[in-house]
């Protein structure tokens, strides 16, 4: 028999996609893998640069370019398959827009807000900015200055900007992007559990009975788990899926119980089930009484507004939203009584006896129950409510931290959990879940960090919300952005964020792999190394921590976030930037620049270059002198080993696809808080909710309110955004992928075809959609992936073009701080 | 002339799959390698990557699709041989 070269192909391309998918070709193909491929190109590998699954990717490079990727088979997460947007990675750093070297505006050969953009050297670049930084500094102090990074950045990048602004510049207006998608989860988990991050792992997947999204479009968000939950329904039929949201999207086809409900009802449908599962006696009164305490929360703390709004200034409990009285498993019981079958339906406008059927799953005590949410729960003014109402369901059933038994928090971004969190880069946070405003935890990391004891300032640095308010109010004027795009991800931009930029009192500098509208928005642009083009670390959102090499060069003069943390710090001493009295009682750092306080330090520096595994360049590293991202990552980890955040030591992650940690003698962790599974747990215990004091998890007694805005006579449609799969956010990497722009190429309005008919619409026609802070215009769609009940309209926000962020409210979860995205009331009108 | 090649894995419902599969068949240069218990394996071809990821959404949009995911992607820039039967055993 005779094979021509592509005949070759195809049957390799066929089995091995056949030995992954586990089934046999059909007769008379062929079965023979040929690793053709694998020979002609050097392979490497990397987590994907996109959603917070964190599959595993084989990455091959050709003449220093990346000419392909597949999934790898050996990565559990995604065993070999990987999903559209993964599949186009090696093309997100070719888009023929990228940007290769700094850009300043400039007129007549000088800095000026109103000038052109013009081609800079990276040595004035950082002149300019270290002028304005400096000048800042001298009028303000460090309040006046910020950063606002991201879930995209790698673990080492997130270290270096965090030490560098709450230890060098002595400032806490550090934030991420994060804090758009995951500080509500991340607040959950504090007041639930005290301590971040999921208790469970992906291997939930495959032990579960029955699956409960909460708010999640898991089939276009997270497409690999939802081939492995497909994967586990559709080999046992007994397993039952339930899927809850707004509007009907493409999950709902795996739906066995389809739950559409009116925006905000989800608080109460969530303490129907609490009290389903009270009064049907199927209470585990053993693990309630030997692993929980109960509170009740203060209820009057606004939607995070601005103070002057008339919902924020009779909120009395808006300065302390986070404050709860203990109370009883009875009070608890009675506190939730109201919720009832009747109550839940008419406010939610869901199906009874879908209601009914959820509350009876989540109750009975055979069936092993893994709910999943993601910005459902978390973009909500109630957001942090509704992670905790979700663990006081399974905390009342002892639904928690076995395999199956799960409350699961996906995120977004890939490194969310690994950067933004594990390194606590909010405003408020330190490493290891640890915060400035605790003396012993600011102690801990002074001493790490080799920072004199006052360094670290006690009050929390601005949010993310707060940021984009006090650069338009004049208050915060030197300003950097890393790997995101902030412009069009933050709500109500015309009115905030646009002004603020724009604003001629501040300093604007993003770095940036392309011209994103946050950068056109800038002063200073910086060209950024991305994803592969530097050595990087992750953590996805079952708690794995992944690592790759530099496998290609960046383009032009294009430099890592690192690269550009590290540089900036040679040009401070910390005579300009620490106080008197510090300095005082510290003389030895004394007109040492922040390079040699923070980096040179004789800890971060002290791994040598030959220890760079063979065969990987590493920019940074060639550039300082030292293994840069070792000797960062190996003093991170000092704050987590022997603190229940254990990671295992650098080089072990480059030959792993990953570990989730805490990683104890070597063995990583999968179920947190069962004796079986996790070594922090007491011995004889069965479980021990250890980050409290008191080793028990906290039920919280929390009520439905109404949220910020609602439709009434003259914007009468609820507007809810969020993503499509070929996108991924803001749309910065994915949009310059042409198979991709062309898939889905602009951001179109979803609704129903009697809301179109009724304001003379057709499908495809261009109309308005307004709201009380701005308009953007785009096309109707009534048919397709997401159906949205009368009443509510979706759209997506990858498109610059349409930012729909012109449109939505910027009222925030009073305990998070993380903005409602899902939830404003709109009118559309025909052009 | 570059000649792209990719294989997928399809999830669905396995009581659909005969009809998927025969449904699956009829879409342009789409081939089904193997099928069974609501997996298939799917091989797509074009000239560009542009044709593949209209075929993947066109895939993807099949009623009765559950998941489609890819695993392999190969583009082959050379001339295809042609068939040479003096090596024919």
């Amino acid at each position: 028999m005779t094979h021509t070269r592509r005949e070759f192909i195809r049957n390799s391309a066929a089995a091995t996609a056949a030995a992954v998918a586990g089934i046999p070709l059909f007769a008379g193909a062929s079965n023979i893998i040929t690793d053709r491929s694998e020979t002609a190109l050097k392979w490497s590998k990397a987590p994907c640069r996109f959603c917070g699954t964190g599959c595993g990717i084989n990455v091959a490079v050709k003449d220093g370019r990346v000419v392909a990727t597949h999934g790898d088979i050996h990565n559990e997460v995604n065993r070999g398959l990987n999903c559209v947007k993964g599949y186009f990675l090696s093309k997100i750093m070719y888009g023929a827009d990228r940007l290769t070297q700094p850009l300043l505006r400039k007129t007549n050969g000088q800095y000026d807000k109103r000038g052109e953009f013009t081609p800079v050297s990276w040595d004035e670049a950082f002149d300019v900015m270290t002028a304005q930084f400096k000048r800042v500094l001298k009028d303000k102090g460090p309040t006046a200055i910020g950063m606002f990074g991201s879930g995209q950045w790698t673990v080492w990048e997130g270290y270096a900007a965090n030490k560098l602004f709450k230890a060098g510049f002595r400032s806490n207006n550090i934030d991420p992007n994060a804090r758009h998608c995951m500080a509500s989860a991340v607040m959950g988990f504090m007041r639930t559990f005290g301590m971040d991050e999921p208790m469970g792992c992906y291997d939930d997947l495959e032990a579960a009975d029955v699956f409960v999204l909460w708010g999640s479009n898991m089939a276009e968000m997270h497409p690999i788990l939802w081939t492995r939950l497909t994967d586990r329904k559709l080999s046992n039929p007994g397993v039952k899926v339930a899927v809850l949201s707004t509007f009907e999207h493409r999950s709902f086809e795996l739906a066995d119980i389809p739950i559409v409900f009116t925006p905000q009802t989800d608080l109460v449908i969530l303490n129907f089930i609490a009290n389903h599962i009270i009064q049907s006696g199927a209470v585990n009164r053993k693990f309630v009484d030997a692993h929980t305490t109960f509170k009740l929360g203060v209820t009057d703390i606004g939607y995070g507004l601005r103070p002057d709004n008339p919902l924020e200034v009779n909120a009395k409990d808006a300065a302390n939203p986070n404050q709860g009285s203990p109370i009883d498993f009875d009070q608890f019981a009675a506190f939730v009584r109201p919720y009832t079958l009747d109550y839940a339906a008419k406010m939610s406008g869901a199906d009874k006896g879908w209601l009914q059927k959820l509350a009876e799953l989540y109750a009975n005590p055979k069936l092993k129950v893994t709910s999943f949410w993601t910005m459902g729960f978390n973009q909500h003014t109630r957001g942090v409510w509704a992670n905790n109402m979700v663990y006081n369901i399974h905390l009342l059933t002892g639904k928690i931290s076995t395999p199956g038994n799960s409350p699961f928090s996906l995120t977004g971004q890939p490194s969310a959990c690994g950067t933004a969190r594990e390194v606590g880069t909010f405003s408020h946070r330190l490493p290891a879940d640890m915060v400035v405003t605790n003396p012993a935890h600011r102690a801990r990391a002074e001493q790490i960090w080799k920072v004199p004891s006052g360094t670290i300032v006690e009050k929390p640095g601005l949010h993310a919300v707060a940021q984009n308010r006090a650069l338009k109010d004049g208050k915060l004027n030197a300003y950097w952005i890393q790997v995101t795009n902030n412009i069009q991800a933050a709500a109500n931009s015309d009115q905030e964020a646009i002004p603020g930029y724009r604003n001629p009192d501040n300093f604007i500098v993003v770095s940036d792999a392309y011209p994103t509208v946050t950068a056109m928005a800038a002063d200073l642009i910086l060209p950024t190394a991305m994803w592969v083009e530097k050595e990087g670390a992750y953590g996805n959102a079952e708690r794995r921590t992944q690592f790759w090499h530099e496998l290609v060069k960046a383009p032009g003069e294009s430099k890592s976030d690192l690269w550009q943390l590290m540089e900036f710090s040679k040009r401070f001493t910390t005579d300009e930037v620490w106080p008197a009295e510090l300095l005082a009682a510290n003389s030895g750092y004394r007109g040492k620049t922040l390079y040699e306080v923070l980096f040179k330090n004789g800890k971060v520096d002290r791994f040598p270059v030959s220890q760079i595994e063979a065969g990987y360049d590493n920019h940074e590293s060639s550039a300082f002198g030292f293994y840069v991202q070792k000797g960062l990552f190996e003093e991170y980890a000092e704050f987590g080993r022997g603190h229940a955040h254990d990671l295992a030591d650098f080089d072990t992650y480059h030959q792993t696809r990953g570990l989730r940690w805490p990683v104890v003698d070597g063995k990583e962790t999968r179920w947190r808080y069962h004796g079986g599974t996790d070594p922090y747990v007491k011995a004889g215990k069965e479980f021990d909710f250890y980050g409290n004091p008191d080793g028990k998890a906290v039920i919280w007694a929390l009520p439905y309110q109404p949220p910020a805005e609602v439709p009434d006579d003259e914007y009468d449609m609820w507007l809810s955004t969020g993503r499509v799969l070929e996108h991924w956010h803001s749309g910065s990497m994915t949009m310059r992928v042409p198979e991709l722009y062309s898939a889905v190429p602009q951001a179109v309005i979803f609704m129903h075809p009697d809301d179109a008919r009724a304001r003379e619409l057709r499908r495809g026609q261009e109309a308005r959609v307004v709201s009380r802070r701005g308009e953007v215009r785009a096309r109707v769609e009534t048919r397709g992936r997401n159906r949205p009940p009368r009443g509510l309209i979706f759209v997506p926000w990858f498109d610059a073009s349409i930012l729909i962020n012109k449109v939505t409210l910027d009222a925030t979860d009073p305990i998070s701080k993380q903005t409602d995205y899902k939830k404003c009331a709109v009118k559309v009108v025909k052009v | 002339m570059s000649w792209h090649v990719a294989s997928l894995v399809v999830r669905c419902h396995p009581e659909a799959m005969p009809s998927l599969q025969a449904r699956l068949a009829t879409l342009p240069s789409t081939s089904v390698r193997g099928a069974e218990g609501g997996r298939l394996v799917l091989l797509v071809e074009g000239e560009t990557e542009f044709q593949l990821a209209d075929r993947f959404e066109l895939i993807r949009n099949v009623p009765g699709v559950l998941a489609a995911d890819l695993v392999h992607h190969e583009i082959d820039t050379e001339a295809d041989e042609v068939p040479d039967d003096t090596y024919a055993p």
